[in-house]
């Protein structure tokens, strides 16, 4: 079913498309967060006009946030956190996919050059007292980012990474675990050549929370008081009611 | 299937909260316990948010208090004034225990005070618990026995602001229940519990109440102590999770149902043995996650 929606938009798009430039679009552009939501499987799939030696680049970044990392020590026969660090305007998710696992050194040069396919390069400590090692925690931050699949980096042309055919059509599942944040997620696709851009396309995706679940969210934070009573009114209900079911047994 | 909790912000299967809220609801109304003291540990192993399961729990004691209170309000077992001294101590206590509650969560350490109370007090039940169902069964195999003096005098019967409680046939200082409800309230505030575990043997060995009214007066009065922790903490810290509470509610009912029918059938000590093993256990797990070295040093907290 896939590949023949995937050759069907493939044919779509060739006709369209200008010469070298990237089409690319999403099997789904928003994401709800409701009651069902355990995760997102989506495609991002198009084409583009490319040759042997050219990389594709896939970079995915999430709504930015704060994180703070704390590390444990042991201290009087516990595992304690003790230090820790706040990092600001972090993606709280990154994704990125490199069509090669070993890239054209280039086109590597290239991404350095514009700061992209970095998820750590923009982010600052959020100053509460002089840190020592900075760029020492700034390391394990992002360490642990990946390790927790925060930052997800994957290479070479391979089913779970990137499917490419002649060069010219590609497809690639992204996978967007229960604990992703709502708002938008900025996608961008490079096609670089020698460490040139043959072309670039962006698009997003929008993760919101919908319906039931967003109501509660927001009740919850708008009007705490009145979530407080109404979750109060609701236990004691439930309690009176399970009290005259019990009785009647 | 799995359903998406809103505030805890995590998916959960559907029934696996459920039939936890079954298999607590069960033990409850097996041995008349409140289940808070079991249920927060669980919510937290199965990969609910320490604050949030805190919170939610509290919540959900809202509930079954309320259905557990109406059986004893019929009998007449609810000493009214008592509970009304025990909830202002409470309403002091859980209100400084929510405040406690957020500057621990704002600089990182609110999970380890949790786990760390309930390594405590855990460990104290469920020794107490199976000293005395050892006790009890070695007992019931020789009879026999004395039985020691209900009610000592002491120097906490010489404090001031003495108070006539009819109900519970008590001349005692008001001080005395209410620094008893103070103390509940923090613990209920900080551990997500009704605190009867601890009011209950207070109410007979420190106050000296007779058996009869204790339960129906620490169910009164950790109605409000728990609603004013459900209040505080949506108010303060926004943990308090609505659709996570219904469910443990509803498994709860249809548990605590089953589990005071059976407890006509089946044997106490052994029971009780049971449940001290179970509590021994949660508290044995929650030791070892904190001083066993972890597999990872770091971790991040994500704000959201």
């Amino acid at each position: 079913m896939m590949k023949r929606i995937f050759i069907l938009v493939f044919l779509f798009l060739s006709k369209i498309s200008f010469a070298n430039s990237i089409v690319a679009d999403l099997s789904i552009d928003s994401i709800n967060i409701n009651t069902g939501f355990n995760g997102a499987e989506l495609f991002l799939f198009g084409t583009y006009d490319g040759q042997d030696g050219d990389d594709l680049f896939i970079f995915i970044e999430g709504p930015k946030t704060e994180a703070t990392i704390y590390k444990k020590e042991y201290f009087y026969g516990i595992w304690i956190n003790r230090e820790n660090v706040t990092f600001k305007n972090i993606p709280s998710f990154y994704y990125s996919i490199f069509s090669s696992e070993k890239p054209n050194k280039q086109n590597l040069n290239y991404l350095k050059q514009y700061n992209l396919g970095n998820a750590d390069l923009k982010i600052s400590e959020i100053p509460k007292k002089s840190i020592k090692d900075m760029p020492q925690w700034k390391e394990t931050f992002k360490n642990k980012m990946i390790k927790d699949s925060h930052w997800i980096s994957k290479k070479g042309v391979k089913a779970e990474n990137i499917e490419i055919k002649n060069n010219k059509l590609f497809r690639a599942p992204v996978v967007l675990p229960a604990s992703v944040l709502p708002g938008e997620y900025k996608v961008k696709i490079l096609h670089l050549r020698d460490g040139l851009k043959i072309s670039e396309e962006n698009t997003n995706i929008f993760v919101r929370k919908t319906g039931f679940e967003a109501r509660i969210y927001s009740f919850a934070h708008n009007y705490s008081a009145f979530y407080g009573i109404f979750a109060i009114i609701l236990a004691i209900l439930a309690g009176y009611l399970a009290a005259l079911s019990f009785r009647k047994i | 299937m799995y359903i998406y909790l809103p505030i805890a912000e995590v998916s959960m299967n559907i029934f696996a909260i459920s039939g936890l809220g079954a298999i607590v609801g069960f033990l409850s109304g097996l041995f008349g316990v409140g289940g808070g003291f079991l249920m927060t540990p669980l919510l937290i192993f199965l990969g609910i948010p320490a604050a949030v399961a805190v919170s939610t729990e509290a919540n959900q004691i809202v509930a079954s208090s309320v259905s557990g209170v109406i059986a004893h309000w019929r009998k007449k077992n609810v000493d009214f004034k008592m509970g009304f001294i025990l909830l202002i101590g409470g309403y002091i206590g859980s209100s400084f225990g929510v405040w406690l509650f957020a500057i621990l969560k704002d600089i990182g350490q609110i999970e380890l005070v949790i786990r760390l109370s309930y390594v405590v007090f855990l460990g104290m039940i469920g020794f107490l618990m199976a000293w005395e169902s050892t006790k009890a069964i070695l007992k019931s195999r020789t009879p026999g026995g004395t039985r020691g003096k209900l009610h000592q005098h002491n120097w906490l019967h010489g404090l001031p602001f003495k108070m006539r409680f009819r109900r519970s046939k008590l001349y005692i200082s008001a001080l005395l229940p209410l620094f008893i409800g103070a103390f509940v309230g923090v613990l209920s505030a900080i551990m997500g519990v009704g605190g009867g575990f601890i009011l209950v043997p207070a109410m007979i060995y420190v106050l000296g109440m007779p058996t009869a009214v204790v339960v129906g007066t620490s169910l009164f009065q950790i109605i409000f102590v728990t609603a004013n922790v459900t209040f505080l903490q949506s108010i303060t810290t926004q943990t308090v999770d609505i659709v996570l509470a219904g469910l443990l509610m509803l498994g709860g009912v249809i548990g605590a149902q089953i589990g005071s029918n059976a407890s006509s059938l089946l044997r106490g000590e052994q029971l009780r043995g049971l449940l001290a093993l179970l509590v021994l256990a949660v508290c044995f797990k929650l030791f070892a996650d904190l001083t066993l070295t972890p597999d990872d040093i770091y971790s991040i907290v994500i704000t959201r």
